[in-house]
């Protein structure tokens, strides 16, 4: 279920996944009820998908449909009301180190600089043994945020940060990449910056991510596949293959299939 | 390529007009200030001399007595002595006050249980004036230099404590959950998300707690005790010594000014990542 070509996996070796013929996540029947002075909120419905290895997936829905909550416990940080969901073969039970996480804010800490906000999760780990610089230096050419290492949070633009938040989330190399609306609060043309920028990325290493958003166009744009969701209660409504070639450039929008793809997507949500 | 280096050069454009405009600012406040300040008592002094019988000389004194009053002031020995024992007073119940408020507050906030506990107690000491503890505390330790330590620390404690409590519980919710994800210990959420970022909030309360200090030592001064510059202004205010009394209360003033200057300094040095809001 390998869909990229491996010739685009020239960065690094891929991550390691401990068996390379199954999924990296499966979400086997997961329902989350929160309940509220007694009175019980149904977020997510019997929710089942697996995620293969350098495989984009999207959760496109709207709001209330719970591919947030979906995200958070997929991260580790919610546990299902029933189902179960698994990492490399193993259930989740707590956040792991191999899954990073980003937000529709950049949650950058104002109080430390671009370099130090990238080296977070080194330090959060205690780890100085490997060439953490180096490393750094790497996912900053990456996003191409040179000459901006020693500024702060608040010099910066917002999809600037957004760029930053990345880079903490890509330097400690996650096997999963969870991302939650991550452009959701910059502007029209940086987000399509952005989304190009994140495509071209995760071509470039291979790396396997669950993408939440509800914007449709950039669902497809960046996806393998994409998991429709509804309402009340959240649910899937289907799961589409996106046939478009990779690597993903501005121009893939104009094809044919892309904004067949988008209106497909639009009719299973019964928009207009 | 050549966009990041125009973002740059952008940037620094930008960081160089604030500073201008800052400097320019500056220089306005205080030629503002000085001439309001110079207004006010050139007007006073026109008005003692106009009618000296409504404004006598023992009741208010003018600027132009006050003024050698305030070089006599600084220049005389016992004078300085008692300004010295009030200093330390200030400073030592600030100290003690504001870091007691510190501790206590980093406890209540990181137990939650605790806080439910607390935080009505808190709220009933907050709002009683604490300066009329003075009597008890000069009941409870005499008329020595710790009586007015213990009011100057009462006083700045619960700025300090609220502000602490506040600032360590108000965590942005995702940052939290990222540092989650990272796995982060208890301790390292709180070295590094909850303590930095309750910064801005903690020197809130210890900039109102220094000039709080302050008002606790004087006041324990008044209260009646012999040594202090609250006791020499009383004895002045006794002495119909009115123009003493107003050089005495310029040098509390420039002494407060200067304390809240050191912590404003201090805050900006600290908190130069903090965006004003």
């Amino acid at each position: 279920m390998v869909r990229r070509s491996q010739a685009a996996n020239s960065y690094k070796a891929s991550p390691t996944g401990p068996t390379p013929s199954g999924p990296v996540l499966t979400i086997d029947r997961v329902s989350k009820v929160f309940t509220k002075r007694d009175e019980e909120f149904v977020a997510l419905s019997d929710i089942s998908v697996d995620l293969h290895q350098g495989e984009f997936l999207s959760l496109v829905g709207p709001s209330g449909c719970g591919k947030s909550t979906l995200l958070k416990i997929v991260a580790g940080l919610l546990a299902p009301t029933t189902g179960r969901v698994s990492f490399e073969g193993e259930p989740m039970v707590e956040p792991r180190a191999e899954i990073g996480l980003m937000f529709q804010t950049s949650t950058l800490f104002p109080w430390r600089n671009v370099i130090r906000n990238i080296s977070l999760p080194f330090e959060i780990a205690g780890i100085d043994d490997i060439d953490i610089d180096q490393r750094i230096a790497e996912v900053i050419d990456l996003v191409r945020l040179n000459g901006f290492e020693e500024h702060y949070p608040r010099e910066l633009s917002g999809g600037m940060q957004q760029r930053v938040a990345l880079c903490r989330l890509l330097v400690s190399d996650p096997h999963l990449m969870l991302l939650d609306e991550p452009f959701g609060s910059v502007d029209e043309f940086t987000r399509e910056y952005l989304n190009q920028e994140l495509a071209r990325i995760t071509e470039h290493q291979h790396k396997t991510a669950l993408f939440v958003t509800h914007n449709i166009r950039e669902a497809v744009f960046l996806s393998d596949r994409v998991v429709v969701m509804g309402t009340h209660p959240g649910r899937v409504l289907d799961i589409l293959e996106i046939d478009l070639p990779r690597p993903r450039l501005p121009e893939s929008q104009r094809l044919p299939a892309y904004n067949e793809t988008v209106l497909k997507v639009r009719d299973l949500m019964g928009l207009v | 390529m050549t966009g990041t280096n125009l973002t740059e050069a952008t940037v620094h454009r930008v960081d160089q007009l604030a500073s201008d405009s800052r400097a320019r600012t500056l220089s306005t406040q205080i030629l503002l200030t000085g001439s309001v300040v110079l207004s006010f008592c050139v007007i006073w002094e026109f008005l003692s001399w106009l009618d000296p019988s409504f404004w006598p000389a023992i009741v208010l004194s003018r600027p132009t007595d006050i003024i050698p009053a305030f070089f006599q002031a600084i220049t005389t020995g016992f004078v300085l002595w008692h300004f010295w024992v009030t200093f330390q007073e200030t400073i030592i119940g600030f100290v003690l006050g504001a870091g007691g408020g510190f501790l206590l507050g980093v406890y209540v906030a990181l137990m939650p249980s605790f806080r439910k506990a607390f935080y009505p107690m808190i709220v009933l000491f907050q709002s009683t004036p604490r300066v009329a503890l003075a009597p008890v505390f000069i009941a409870w330790f005499a008329y020595g230099i710790s009586a007015k330590i213990a009011l100057a620390a009462t006083i700045c404690f619960f700025p300090v404590l609220v502000n602490t409590i506040t600032g360590l519980t108000l965590v942005d919710e995702n940052a939290g959950l990222l540092m989650k994800s990272l796995r982060a210990s208890r301790w390292q959420m709180f070295r590094h998300l909850r303590l930095p970022g309750a910064v801005p909030t903690i020197f809130a309360g210890l900039k109102s707690a220094i000039t709080f200090a302050l008002i606790g030592a004087i006041v324990g001064e008044l209260s009646g005790t012999n040594e202090g510059a609250g006791h020499l202004i009383e004895t002045a205010a006794f002495q119909f010594r009115s123009d003493d009394v107003f050089a005495y209360l310029l040098m509390l003033s420039l002494i407060g000014l200067a304390l809240f200057l050191i912590a404003s300094v201090l805050e900006k040095r600290l908190l130069f990542w903090h965006v004003e809001v």
